[in-house]
């Protein structure tokens, strides 16, 4: 019985792991995309202000 | 007799035990739940509405649109999943799909759906335009709650109506260039409109009993093999005449016209071997022909649409270079 809920704490960290990179990973993807594209429709203009 | 929402359920049910969660999900059973295969179809037929639209998107701009474009595909295939688990657990083309292997519950399949249906269409609004943001959220919605939970298991005109879900992609790619819907993007969404219900019913010709045990009202459950037979074939001939119309409108020029006519053709010949062979395992074989033809014949129209529009700017390109 203890080496059965053992496995299923086991498989639940492993779920909640499993849950808590695939956040991150797609977090991280999003601000990338975010930061790309802005950069891209800022263009050149981004260096063209008054100083 | 349409089978309802219900009855299918309790059908489906019959059977049905509670799985046990073994291990925990790889990121390979989360790609599966995206439905990577219709995600390609997807992410090309995008790619080809994208290219064939007039005017200029940054080249970075444009993937970033596909990706946002097989994102919210993967999503509705997900939702998909989540809602149809009960009833892919007693088809074998289905059987194995991460939920009905315990592989992913069916909260986690939600939930990943939910985020990724959100974040594409964010994504694509924010960053590219909200015409197509608003095509892909349609899609979505139009997948989920048109096909999936109201005409998949009560009518034999599903996948007619719900294939309206699957024709949106050249649309929204020709959106992420222009900002609207042009007469380009309606033809190449009648195109798939059409495409779909051969295509589909000849895999339910030879898939019948799988749809039957789930309680799946497709049309050769319903009416009978004979009338879905008859029905390809009508379709098939709606479907043609419909390819062909990129030529008059500008959006295909003569190779697309050539190829469209010749595959055209062949499509229709092989409909009529549907309809002509119907016992027995030539019965099936000629479907399962026509099925996998109709694959072929769609990726072969989008990718000649797709060179047409791309080599002049590919030679333009290199002549700048």
């Amino acid at each position: 019985m203890d080496v059965e809920e053992n496995e299923n704490e086991d498989v639940r960290k492993a779920r909640q792991r499993m849950r808590s990179i695939a956040i991150g990973v797609a977090l991280a993807a999003m601000v990338v995309i975010f930061y790309v594209a802005t950069i891209i429709r800022l263009g050149g203009n981004v260096l063209n202000r008054p100083m | 007799m349409a089978l309802t929402g219900q009855q299918a359920s309790l059908t489906a049910s019959a059977s049905e035990t509670a799985r046990p969660m073994l291990e925990a999900p790889s990121v390979g059973d989360f790609v599966a739940l995206m439905k990577p295969r219709v995600m390609s179809l997807v992410v090309f037929t995008a790619l080809t509405g994208l290219v064939a639209a007039p005017g200029d998107i940054h080249p970075v701009m444009a993937v970033i649109a596909l990706i946002a474009i097989a994102v919210g595909a993967g999503a509705s295939g997900a939702l998909n999943m989540w809602y149809d688990a009960d009833i892919d657990r007693h088809m074998a083309r289905t059987a194995a799909r991460p939920i009905p292997r315990g592989r992913v519950t069916e909260d986690e399949a939600l939930g990943f759906g939910i985020v990724l249906s959100v974040t594409s269409v964010l994504t694509l609004g924010v960053l590219v335009n909200w015409t197509a943001g608003a095509l892909l959220a349609l899609t979505i919605a139009f997948y989920l709650f048109v096909y999936t939970m109201w005409l998949k298991r009560r009518t034999p005109q599903n996948i007619v109506i719900g294939g309206a879900a699957g024709a949106f992609p050249p649309m929204i790619g020709w959106a992420a260039v222009t900002g609207d819907v042009s007469l380009a993007g309606i033809v190449m969404f009648l195109i798939i409109f059409m495409w779909t219900p051969p295509h589909f019913w000849a895999l339910a010709l030879y898939r019948c009993r799988d749809y039957e045990r789930a309680g799946v009202p497709m049309l050769p459950v319903v009416s009978g093999a004979a009338e879905t037979r008859r029905q390809i074939l009508i379709y098939s001939f709606l479907l043609v005449p419909t390819a062909i119309l990129p030529c008059f409108i500008g959006l295909g020029g003569i190779v697309y016209g050539v190829v469209s006519t010749a595959l055209g053709a062949i499509f229709l010949w092989l409909a009529y071997d549907v309809s002509r062979v119907t016992e027995g395992r030539d019965g099936d074989r000629v479907a399962k022909r026509l099925f996998l033809f109709s694959i072929f014949y769609l990726f072969a129209l989008f990718a000649v649409l797709l060179a047409e529009h791309a080599a002049p700017r590919l030679v333009s390109l290199a002549g700048l270079g």
